[in-house]
């Protein structure tokens, strides 16, 4: 179906395989937690009160952020709040210890040396929440500025002001799915320089993308209080573990006293994130909380406000990237030549891995040399994880360049990418040498083709698909592979059948809005041959109740779920022996299906799943460990056609229609995949048009004691890092699913998650190039001010063939 | 930048009369302010923009000057605590000033016209970034205007400034001016009427502190009023922004045209968020009266109604919003021809 | 619920009696009292006649803001009419109804994404007409009905509305979605039938950084489908 606001339609041309299951797949499922979080019954961690943690009272907290993006701390004078009764921290009070959040180690408050804007100077707590703001206004810090450098290549100048001792390379550090990566990136195959010689076309151009940031609806933040020498803290993390190792080794205490946990201990309940995209990994706010908790002798609640948050997260880092391409008249794509300085601000660590792979990843090239530099500037806090991390901004490099090559050799995008792209004849990452375990290639660019009518509506190179008075239409493509869908380990969980019949599932898992606390008991009840998930019921999140199945995040969850199939194994060789012997059947002859137990030799030999649970004498409990295959390529594959109508007297753009298909593997929770891939879409929009952290670059001011100066955010709001509203959703979207199955995950899923937004972007900005005479963007936002030099570019050049200000050459 | 998010401790006076609101302002000095609907005010508070938060908020939002009036003769009364919400929907005002009637229904987005105001969105603070983040600019105790040296993109004027270039950022001022709105001012002394333009001047130094409009520490603004619309006469709006919602406006055009025939016989043309007050198009409107709309004369009305622009060429340069001003002039008027 | 057992004392600062905070203790009481009547009427759902169980120590001075009162800072004790209950609660002048309504009163279903009027997320409905709690001072609201998302079961239009949400799938991370929720019973209220148009006109105050923008509108056009039905 296809509608005028946004629909899910055609392309499920395996839907037909589903048959065969319950609930997997099934269109009718609905997200289970839905209705007790839209009717108040269900907590975020901002709305726990203290009676929820069995307490009286409890104080709260906030912090005073740097308003200079490099300086000195050369005093800090916290008397007066401190005589008002209130509580505050500095770096000198805190134990010896950093914080992990991919970046270089730094304490959680600022050490001497303020490296961004917005890094956090001073803790406060109070024993009202209005009462923070006044606690913070009595504190006064003293600066002397130092000077800054934002940009990355900058930054790598000898005379440059230095973040780091070492300089500002950050050294090893690791990937999103961590693997150890060293500083420099350095991928060759082949021989470029000799290709590009011997190439018909080449084009090469430098693309710059922005610093990015979720901008998830609700903040970080952290609940602890202590009781005896146990510390418990509840957070919005999207991976408990890993906090509580944090605090363990920041309090150097044991990992059993550390509780750390997103559910309240109701059923369900540890899954009301408000988003995360990626930002809510670990962050100042817990060990900042557990701190205050200690030293006020009270529990502590500390949630970011929306300026703290703003400043103090992960970004979607910036790349500035040199790319030169080659191909041969034919259209055969030959040598990819790239260096990427990749801008990680002021602590980030090593990044841009996942960017490099992409790139020889996604089209087939002999003769690849991809180098990325990780440089630290303070331009922001710190660049790691933020929804498809490198990707995004890696796909709009990509897309946009192939684009150019694809109009200089005069080819059909699509057909440029359909000749040149990665398919399952080829489905191995050339560098690692492992085989994909599922790719979507080229059914994807195919179905968005179809969906969209590609074929009846490209008219050429720089040709509206419509003009409309002073509204132009233009049309765009992309395709996508992201090394995404890649499972960290441990993948554990476990599933308890109750003599009752009721099923409890136990997963370390949380649901930051992908939709897993619909998708964990559905995994459970399908493989538990149950046709509804009624009596199914979900604990996790919490490091006393569940165990680690890992993070949240990476687009990972759902595959990493797949511990739940090996649990139920475990159940059945508890239960079935005493099953068997009421049905006198063997126990291994015993399947589960349409809730029933039966023999498979005699199907009509049966128990109904409640009567065969009452043969239990006491719950049974199957425990389930998927060991992740290491020795094959993870990768997300899929494609995008956009149409995008500008006015071309006001600069305004708005996406007419959007068609995507993406490799799913087989759909589990099929609502959501829908709407995931329709929300990454709409987050796409922003991406190409919108969002963007702007450092205030006014210089040669004097700074005025006690004020912000050059440096400092100037949009750490919604008013001004601009969301898409409902205004700016596509007027129309497909979301095709592609369901190749992907045998390492559940039931043949692969992940969803962050891959429904790379590539959105640059999709819409090649649409838009359709639309504007064939101007190419060469930077991300593209906001109102580009589309006006487009457009001012195009109508300077009225009736003169496309042209770009590129430094393209053809030999 | 700041820290927190929270509104300070302050102060509550509520008054039952406008003459009690007026001297709880003279009682506290310039320690007190009004708040009508508070969607401005309580923002600026939270951001801890320093000089513009008071210790003491007279909140008249229960004084009795929510209201709407329509007569043929006396024309348009609105008092200044009706919800723009309130102009937005009205039968009267989208039947005999549609400028009006659109320019309510552009500001902001639906809740904040339901709680904003009719003077609120008059006397407004700038949306200039530095002030919201308490830069020590001029209108922030300063003597400097960082959008002239910095990232002057969206906020500032296109058509210079004094001290400060921080547009007014207001869409319903935009469309008072082009309908040669006046506004009551309640002072100490009494009610005074004066000429929108001459509450909005672009830049007013009071009690030594540079403001957007010439109120006095002890004045409120209690109604707007709108001379009926002369006969023959049809208005339109136009406002571009990035985002349909929420956004202020990137340029913005509010057009009165009295036409004789097909023939235009009397102009207004008020430009809104390129300059420091809303800018009235002089030369355009010169150049309309004489004529009929077409393509063409659109087109030239657009390039004359930015004559005299002087966008900045500092910092990051804003020279777009010229483009954009046309652009918003011409598709107001062609929404006329 | 673990740690229901658990008794303030596991969190008694024993130092309390030398600790400046108690030149606090004042404003302590009146917060802990408001977190037992929070307790209270999460516990019991909104049916509770919440009314009873709110009590406040700081001991009222007014109930209606006036210029007579010596002290303009003072918390004042103010009675608000929520989903249908009346609670009393002690609040300052800066406190919005956003921090009364959860912080004091318990009542969560309304959201604090950004606090600052950009989002949409804390839209309640103050006399049918949305409203951004974060933005709105607590006094004003005396002698108006608020309706939140925990209205439920006193409001036929918003329970069709969040019944419309789960069938739509109109919510993701859903942080947002009490709100939009709110805006939707909105729109409802005042136009049964709306077109897409006067949708994404209503609905262009909440944002939802999911981007779940297509199940907003399905969510709407199906509790209006359902209300004229007389389904709900």
């Amino acid at each position: 179906m296809s509608s005028s606001s946004s629909s899910q339609s055609s392309g499920e041309n395996n839907l037909s395989t589903n048959a065969k299951f319950a609930l997997v797949g099934n269109p009718a499922v609905t997200r289970r937690d839905l209705y007790a979080k839209i009717t108040g019954q269900r907590k975020y961690t901002q709305d726990i009160v203290p009676s929820d943690i069995g307490a009286s009272s409890m104080w709260y907290a906030g912090f005073l952020v740097a308003p200079h993006p490099h300086a000195i701390v050369t005093s800090i004078d916290t008397s007066e709040a401190q005589n008002a009764g209130y509580v505050t921290l500095v770096e000198s009070d805190l134990p010896v210890g950093s914080l992990f959040s991919g970046g270089r180690a730094y304490p959680p408050l600022v050490s001497g040396e303020v490296l961004y804007a917005g890094q956090p100077v001073a803790a406060v707590a109070a024993p009202s929440a209005n009462e923070v703001v006044d606690a913070l206004s009595k504190i006064k810090v003293e600066y002397e500025l130092l000077p800054y450098v934002f940009d990355a290549q900058e930054a790598l100048q000898a005379d440059a002001p230095q973040l780091w001792p070492g300089g500002n390379v950050p050294g090893g550090g690791i990937s999103e799915n961590r693997q150890a990566i060293s500083a420099e990136v350095n991928v060759s195959l082949g021989d470029v320089a000799t290709a590009l010689q011997n190439s018909d076309v080449v084009y090469e151009d430098t693309f710059v993308t922005t610093v990015q940031q979720h901008f998830e609806i609700l903040p970080r933040g952290a609940i602890a209080y202590w009781s005896g020498g146990q510390l418990t803290v509840h957070a919005t993390t999207q991976w408990a573990w890993l906090v509580q190792i944090i605090l363990a080794n920041y309090f150097a205490i044991p990992l059993s006293d550390v509780i750390v946990t997103t559910s309240l201990g109701g059923y369900e309940d540890g899954g009301a994130l408000g988003n995360g995209l990626g930002n809510k990994t670990s962050g100042e706010e817990y060990v900042l909380a557990a701190v205050l908790a200690k030293k006020v002798g009270a529990p502590v609640k500390f949630i970011h406000t929306r300026m703290t948050h703003a400043l103090t997260t992960t970004n979607r880092w910036p790349i500035t990237a040199k790319i030169k391409l080659g191909a041969m008249s034919d259209g055969t794509l030959t040598a990819i030549d790239a260096v990427y300085y990749c801008n990680v601000g002021g602590r980030g660590g090593a990044q841009g891995s996942d960017a490099v792979s992409d790139l020889y990843n996604t089209y087939v090239c002999p003769n690849v040399s991809i180098s990325s530099i990780p440089v630290n500037t303070n331009k922001f806090a710190l660049g790691a994880f933020m929804r498809s991390v490198g990707e995004e901004q890696g796909h709009f490099i990509m897309e946009s360049a192939m684009d150019e090559l694809a109009q200089k050799l005069n080819m059909d995008p699509t057909a440029f990418r359909l000749k040149n792209m990665r398919t399952s004849a080829n489905a191995v990452d050339p560098v690692a040498k492992k085989p994909y375990t599922t790719i979507a290639q080229p059914q994807s660019l195919q179905a968005v083709m179809s969906a969209s009518n590609w074929t009846s509506k490209w008219k050429g190179w720089g040709i509206p698909t419509s003009v409309n008075g002073t509204k132009r239409t233009g049309i765009g493509v992309s395709i996508q592979n992201a090394a995404k869908g890649a499972p960290i380990p441990p993948s554990t969980s476990q599933v308890q059948v109750d003599p009752d019949g009721t099923v409890t599932v136990y997963i370390g898992l949380t649901d930051h809005g992908a939709g897993g606390n619909t998708t964990f008991p559905l995994i459970a009840a399908e493989a538990l041959g149950l046709t509804s998930m009624d009596n199914v019921k979900l604990i996790q999140s919490d490091t006393r109740y569940t165990t680690n199945s890992s993070v949240t995040a990476g687009s990972q969850s759902t595959h990493n779920s797949h511990s739940l199939l090996y649990a139920v194994e475990d159940l059945k060789s508890q239960w079935f022996p005493t099953v068997a012997q009421s049905l006198g059947a063997s126990a291994d002859n015993l399947v589960f299906g349409n809730d029933t137990i039966y023999d498979k030799t005699n199907p009509s030999n049966s128990i109904s799943f409640k009567n065969a649970a009452a043969l239990l004498k006491s719950s049974v409990k199957g425990f389930g460990v998927w060991q992740i295959p290491e020795d094959v390529a993870y990768r997300s594959t899929g494609a995008r056609i956009a149409e995008v109508e500008v006015d071309v007297v006001t600069g305004e753009v708005h996406v007419v229609s959007h068609s995507f298909a993406l490799g799913l593997g087989r759909t589990i929770f099929y609502k959501g995949a829908m709407h995931q891939m329709m929300g990454g879409s709409v987050m796409g929009v922003g991406s190409a048009f919108y969002e963007e952290i702007i450092p205030d670059p006014s210089q040669d001011v004097t700074p005025k004691p006690g004020y912000p100066t050059s440096g400092s955010f100037l949009n750490p709001n919604y008013h001004d890092y601009e969301i898409p509203t409902i205004m700016e959703n596509p007027d129309t979207a497909d979301a095709i699913p592609v369901q190749n199955i992907d045998p390492t995950g559940p039931f043949g899923a692969t992940g969803i998650g962050e891959n429904t937004i790379i590539g959105a972007d640059v999709t819409y900005t090649n649409a838009l190039s359709n639309a504007l005479g064939g101007y190419r963007f060469k930077k991300t936002p593209v906001r109102i001010e580009d589309v006006v030099a487009a457009i001012q570019a195009m109508n300077g050049n009225a009736g003169a063939a496309p042209s770009t200000t590129s430094s393209s050459t053809t030999s | 930048m700041s820290s927190n998010n929270e509104v300070p401790k302050f102060g509550l006076l509520v008054p039952s009369t406008t003459e009690q609101a007026v001297s709880l302002l003279t009682q506290y000095g310039g320690q007190a302010k009004i708040m009508s609907g508070g969607t401005d005010l309580l923002y600026t508070m939270k951001n801890g923009v320093k000089y513009k938060t008071p210790e003491y908020v007279v909140d008249i939002s229960g004084l009795p000057l929510n209201y709407i009036n329509y007569d043929a003769t006396d024309g348009l009364r609105i008092g200044a605590t009706t919800p723009i919400a309130s102009i937005a929907s009205d039968p009267n005002i989208a039947q005999y000033y549609p400028v009006l009637n659109q320019a309510a229904n552009t500001v902001a987005a639906p809740q904040l016209r339901n709680q904003g105001t009719a003077a609120g969105d008059v006397i407004q603070d700038t949306w200039c970034w530095y002030l919201r983040n308490n830069y020590p600019c001029w209108q922030n105790g300063g003597n400097v205007c960082f959008g002239v040296l910095g990232d002057n993109r969206y906020y500032q004027s296109i058509f210079g400034g004094r001290l400060t270039y921080a547009v007014n950022p207001g869409d319903t001022p935009v469309a008072y001016f082009a309908l040669n709105a006046d506004v009551a001012v309640q002072g100490p002394g009494g009610t005074t009427n004066m000429p929108i333009s001459q509450l909005l001047p672009g830049e007013a130094i009071v009690d030594g502190k540079v403001k957007e409009n010439s109120l006095q520490h002890n004045e409120m603004v209690t109604e707007i009023h709108v001379p009926p619309p002369p006969a023959n006469s049809k208005s339109s709006w136009y406002k571009v922004r990035a985002r349909q919602s929420f956004d202020f406006a990137l340029a913005s055009a509010a057009v009165v045209l009295t036409f004789n025939g097909s023939t235009i016989s009397h102009a207004s043309l008020v430009l809104g968020g390129v300059d420091v007050a809303p800018h009235r198009a002089t030369a355009a409107e010169s150049y309309l009266v004489g004529q009929s709309l077409t393509p063409s004369t659109i087109q030239e009305a657009a390039v004359k109604a930015v004559e005299g622009a002087a966008p900045l060429t500092t910092g990051t340069g804003n020279s777009f919003r010229v483009f954009l001003t046309q652009g918003a002039v011409t598709k107001a008027l062609t929404l006329l021809s | 619920m673990d740690g229901e057992d658990s008794t303030g004392d596991n969190f008694h600062n024993e130092e309390t009696g030398s600790n400046p905070l108690d030149t606090k203790m004042n404003r302590r009481k009146f917060l802990k009292a408001s977190a037992i009547s929070a307790g209270v009427v999460g516990l019991g759902g909104i049916a509770l006649s919440a009314g009873n169980n709110s009590t406040v120590l700081e001991p009222p001075t007014q109930t209606v803001p006036s210029t007579s009162n010596a002290d303009p800072f003072a918390l004042q004790s103010i009675t608000l009419n929520i989903n249908g209950q009346s609670y009393q609660v002690g609040v300052e002048p800066r406190d919005m109804l956003n921090n009364v309504i959860r912080d004091y009163l318990g009542l969560i279903g309304t959201k604090r994404p950004c606090n600052r009027g950009e989002c949409g997320g804390c839209t309640v409905l103050i006399d049918d007409v949305p409203h951004m709690s974060c933005t709105y001072p607590a006094y004003r609201a005396v002698g108006h009905a608020i309706l939140t998302v925990e209205g439920y079961n006193v409001d036929p239009v918003l329970n069709a509305v969040q019944q419309a949400w789960v069938q739509a799938d109109s919510g993701q991370c859903s942080g947002c979605q009490e709100g939009q929720v709110m805006a939707a019973t909105a729109l409802l209220k005042s136009n049964p039938n709306p077109s897409l148009d006067e949708i994404k006109f209503a609905m262009s105050g909440n944002i939802c950084r999911c981007g779940n923008y297509a199940g907003i509108i399905a969510g709407i056009q199906l509790a209006a489908q359902n209300l004229q039905g007389g389904s709900a």
